[in-house]
């Protein structure tokens, strides 16, 4: 019998949760270029949550409980090696995360017991050119990897993050944009892509809109160009990296006549979205003559309540429009479509 | 020009003081009373904090008196307070006022930008405003000063209510003093008389206050914490004083030498960052306390406060490792004087039955 020594990769486990869901494909790629065998956390689930609940405190926001979670079963389902919890501080000039961000892996390591080895690599941008690349090649040397390697795949993968986009997630998960060319309604749909795309905290509204006939618009259908025509509608930029997308997102649709109705998704006790929510509360009211729904979800609001509010505010703009829906979304969830979560 | 300002404890009569001596009439903002808070939850954001909340009501307060300009201060995040002027603007602007709000930013980077809104400030001849400047500078460390001295004595003084009085008397005294010779004479006569103070000769409880800055300085917004617990016989030392912030985090910040260095170096095993606020200085504090040999923590956090939910995250873990109990309070609209009073009585408790069991054991 010939025997080998089986060389095994290194499992690094990727929390489902916050970041990840813009920056997804640069690490994929990164972990992939090296060789290391990547463990992403499955999609939000109950159990997810409740550990999350149990760990994290209680007045952090769910979109950092699920974190937490995520984080959790990966240690305690996945068997991973080390569990990537990169601290991302800045990755645009001006522009910074979220305090929670910033202290994630601190959290994580404070409130988890027993956790493999946790990465938290430093993203910060502001350091100027070169910080992305020095980085990952920091990230690579201290996951074994020689500088070389680590330099080439770091290359490769911010060429293919260049090429797809922090937008990937989003499109990969959109299932039925093309029905919609038809839609009488199009809803701006505004919001953090963890608590949008999230299909637990979210409740896969886009798809399910978009299968109700709704012609749904996201951050991810606003460039960066477009995002940036927007800097002077503010006397004063927002500093956070995903607030900043969101409010000047919200305000490109607006005044650029592309939707009937605005639906900010927002987490409960989401600390910048006290600030977005008021501006586009009051913008809306005042300046664009909008219509606006300010859609509340945390870790325990079922699906059955973002239904209800969405299609209560999708009825108000059809009878704008003078026009009836043509299916409800509840219709839609009991003909199956939209996924479910349990 | 009619100007107001946010109210900060014994700070707010020598600001009225600054802005007069500039030659402006000044709008006195009001203590903040329950009707403050009402009027400030009534028109923010759900989840924005206390801070936030109270400072709306105490402009909305000043503006229905007459005030015409609003000065406040701003930052570049990741604290929301940064973008609170904003905020506060748009809101009271929906709601009909007419006002100018002033923002000063902090100097890094904003320099230019901040002298030319104190230069806008300014009515009366250059050599006025150094004086008034370095004056009021004089008054508000004086204050500090003696409020510290404040914090050490009452937990033991002999005629209770001896050093809350004369406290209320030297912020008076101070105020009136003209020139920068005259505080500091009625400042240290005021230090001498503190010092006079009959006290009981007993080693009390020592207890470390941390948390954001606005609900530690201001007693109305954590219901007069340390007046409370310097009445229960406990030493309170509040980790923030205005003169020492300031000079760390505007000065030294400006001029680039890295304040606080130590705070940073003893929360970096927990804390391996700054997360705005006073987020990271309430772990490394907490630390600090440990090791001089306090018997407690409490953490003032007001709810939704995104800095203080991370330090409240590590801080059980601080806790655990040093053996020092640690007491987070979170406050917001809802919270009740009686309620927090009674959960200080019985941190209190835990503290003086600790320190029993290890006297105890040494003994």
């Amino acid at each position: 019998m010939e025997m080998g020594i089986v060389f095994m990769p290194l499992r690094i486990g990727i929390p489902r949760a916050l970041y990840y869901y813009t920056f997804i494909p640069l690490w994929e790629r990164f972990f992939y270029e090296l060789g290391f065998e990547v463990v992403e956390s499955g999609i939000t689930n109950k159990e997810i949550v409740d550990m999350g609940v149990r760990t994290a405190v209680t007045d952090a926001c769910a979109p950092v409980k699920i974190f937490q979670g995520h984080a959790e079963w990966l240690a305690r389902r996945a068997n991973v090696d080390v569990v990537f919890i990169p601290r991302m501080v800045s990755f645009e000039w001006g522009y910074v995360f979220c305090p929670k961000f910033l202290g994630l892996p601190d959290m994580v390591r404070a409130t988890i017991d027993n956790m493999p080895r946790i990465i938290d690599t430093e993203f910060d941008l502001r350091k100027g050119p070169g910080a992305l690349l020095r980085s990952l090649v920091r990230l690579g040397t201290e996951l074994g990897a020689s500088r070389g390697k680590a330099l080439v795949a770091a290359v490769k993968a911010i060429r293919h993050f260049r090429q797809v986009g922090w937008t990937d997630y989003a499109r990969r998960e959109r299932r039925t944009g093309e029905n919609t060319q038809r839609a009488v309604v199009t809803i701006g749909l505004v919001g953090y892509p963890y608590i949008v795309h999230d299909q637990f905290l979210g409740g896969d509204m886009v798809n399910l809109l978009e299968s109700a006939g709704v012609k749904v618009l996201t951050i991810e259908d606003v460039s960066s160009e477009q995002v940036r025509s927007e800097d002077r509608s503010l006397e004063k930029q927002v500093f956070w990296h995903y607030s900043n997308r969101t409010i000047k997102s919200a305000y490109y649709l607006m005044r650029h006549g592309l939707i009937d109705g605005l639906v900010h998704a927002t987490a409960f006790s989401c600390g910048p979205d006290a600030i977005v929510d008021k501006f586009l509360e009051l913008d809306c009211k005042h300046q664009f003559g909008v219509p606006y729904l300010s859609l509340s979800v945390d870790e325990h609001s079922g699906r059955a309540g973002i239904v209800t509010r969405l299609e209560a505010f999708l009825d108000m703009l059809l009878r704008k429009k003078g026009v009836r829906a043509e299916r409800q979304l509840s219709d839609c969830i009991r003909a199956g479509q939209g996924r479910r979560v349990s | 020009m009619r100007i107001t300002f946010p109210y900060i404890g014994y700070y707010s009569p020598v600001f009225i003081n600054l802005f007069k001596k500039l030659g402006h009439d000044v709008v006195p903002p009001l203590r903040p009373s329950k009707r403050t808070l009402d009027l400030g939850t009534k028109y923010a954001p759900e989840f924005a904090c206390l801070p936030l909340k109270i400072l709306l009501g105490t402009y909305i307060e000043a503006l229905e008196m007459g005030a015409d300009t609003i000065v406040s201060t701003g930052g570049i995040g990741p604290c929301r307070a940064g973008y609170y002027t904003r905020l506060q603007e748009k809101i009271l602007r929906s709601l009909g006022y007419k006002f100018k709000m002033y923002t000063i930013e902090p100097p890094k980077g904003h320099m230019l930008d901040l002298l030319k809104i104190l230069s806008s400030f300014v009515r009366v001849p250059v050599t006025k405003v150094f004086d008034a400047i370095a004056t009021t500078w004089l008054k508000l460390a004086y204050i500090d000063e003696l409020e510290r001295l404040c914090h050490h004595v009452r937990p033991l003084e002999v005629n209770k209510g001896t050093s809350t009085r004369l406290m209320e008397q030297a912020v008076e005294e101070i105020n009136r003093a003209e020139t920068c010779g005259d505080v500091r004479d009625v400042g240290r006569s005021y230090i001498k008389r503190f010092k006079e103070v009959e006290v009981e000769n007993r080693d009390p409880l020592k207890v470390g206050i941390i948390g954001e800055i606005y609900v530690v300085l201001e007693p109305s917004a954590n219901f007069e914490i340390i007046e409370n617990l310097n009445k229960m016989g406990v030493y309170a030392h509040r980790s923030i004083f205005l003169t020492d912030w300031t000079k760390q985090n505007a000065f030294l910040d400006a001029l680039r030498i890295q304040p606080e260095r130590q705070i940073r170096a003893q929360a970096k095993p927990y804390l391996n960052h700054a997360v705005g606020g006073h987020g990271e200085n309430s772990v490394g504090e907490t630390v600090r306390y440990a090791k001089s040999g306090y018997d407690g923590v409490i953490q003032l956090a007001p709810f939704t406060c995104i800095p203080e939910i991370v330090a409240k995250s590590i801080l059980p873990r601080v806790s655990r490792e040093y053996g020092i109990p640690v007491m987070t309070l979170t406050l917001d609209e809802q919270t009740g004087r009686e309620g927090v009073l009674t959960r200080l009585e019985a941190f209190v408790d835990l503290l003086a039955r600790r320190r029993m069991r290890s006297g105890e054991v040494s003994a």
